[in-house]
């Protein structure tokens, strides 16, 4: 369904393996490109989804990933893996975030668990991008739920424990300046 | 040009993707190597920090034909790169 410009109305859900993770990524491009979407934006949702892929490639040890894309006026991604959750991650590379709720807070702070030589700052990023877009990010791992809007940060528990990590990240579908953003 | 790697795949994600191009680049001569971005139209930041360490490590590897947009992207991650080395150094 077109209207003006964009192709709207598109859904796309899958599940899909650890090691497909790669291909996976250039069939889903490939769609959201046929979208039509305004270039930095596009842009964006890239960025997005490679930083939350890259993130359960190096860090999750996860066997699964459900991915979910959903553009309609606005966009929402949404990333879930089975892995051993961001607090374990941590651990194991000896950092040692007191409890969930602490491991959310050090991922959105840009503080990595690879080599401080390769800091990662996806979630950091992708908060941004998202508060520039108005928009809202969730990230629930162990018993731990964080909701992420303009200049807030809500927490909540989580019951029962969630394995893994997931991270939703919805906006409204808008022209935004990629590179001054992620700068 | 002398030595120069196509790279086939139009999205590069993950840093192994890097290190595959690193092993492209040492079936050929011990001369200067250039990397073919013509057709590359994405990158992650994953991949452009990895693919940044070979360079660094390896100066005979050149990057050609990079879209603006790439160009822009590898120079925004160079940076963070900088700041975060500085900032360690620091620490």
């Amino acid at each position: 369904m077109k209207n003006g410009k964009f192709k709207l109305m598109f859904k796309y859900r899958r599940k899909i393996s650890f090691q497909k993770l790669d291909t996976e990524f250039v069939q889903i491009a490939k769609k959201i490109e046929e979208l039509k979407l305004p270039k930095d934006f596009l842009q964006f949702i890239l960025f997005t989804i490679s930083e939350l892929f890259t993130n359960v490639k190096e860090h999750s040890k996860a066997k699964e990933v459900t991915f979910q894309i959903g553009v309609n006026k606005n966009c929402l991604i949404k990333v879930t893996d089975n892995g051993v959750g961001l607090r374990k991650s941590y651990l194991s590379k000896k950092i040692f975030p007191k409890d969930d709720v602490a491991a959310i807070e050090f991922a959105l702070s840009g503080l990595s668990t690879k080599d401080p030589a390769e800091r990662g700052f996806g979630l950091y990023t992708i908060r941004k991008f998202t508060e520039a877009l108005r928009g809202e990010t969730k990230i629930g791992t162990g018993s731990a739920l964080a909701i992420i809007g303009k200049d807030k940060i809500q927490l909540k528990k989580l019951s029962p424990r969630k394995k893994g990590v997931s991270v939703e990240v919805k906006t409204k579908i808008k022209n935004i300046n990629f590179y001054k953003i992620i700068k | 040009m002398k030595n120069l790697v196509p790279i086939k795949k139009r999205f590069l994600i993950f840093r192994d993707e890097a290190k595959e191009i690193e092993k492209m680049t040492k079936k050929r001569s011990r001369d200067n190597v250039y990397l073919d971005f013509s057709n590359v139209d994405f990158l992650s930041r994953s991949f452009a920090d990895e693919l940044l360490n070979i360079i660094e490590e390896k100066r005979r590897i050149k990057i050609v034909n990079l879209k603006p947009r790439l160009e822009k992207f590898f120079k925004i991650v160079t940076k963070t790169k900088q700041k975060t080395k500085k900032a360690l150094e620091k620490w």
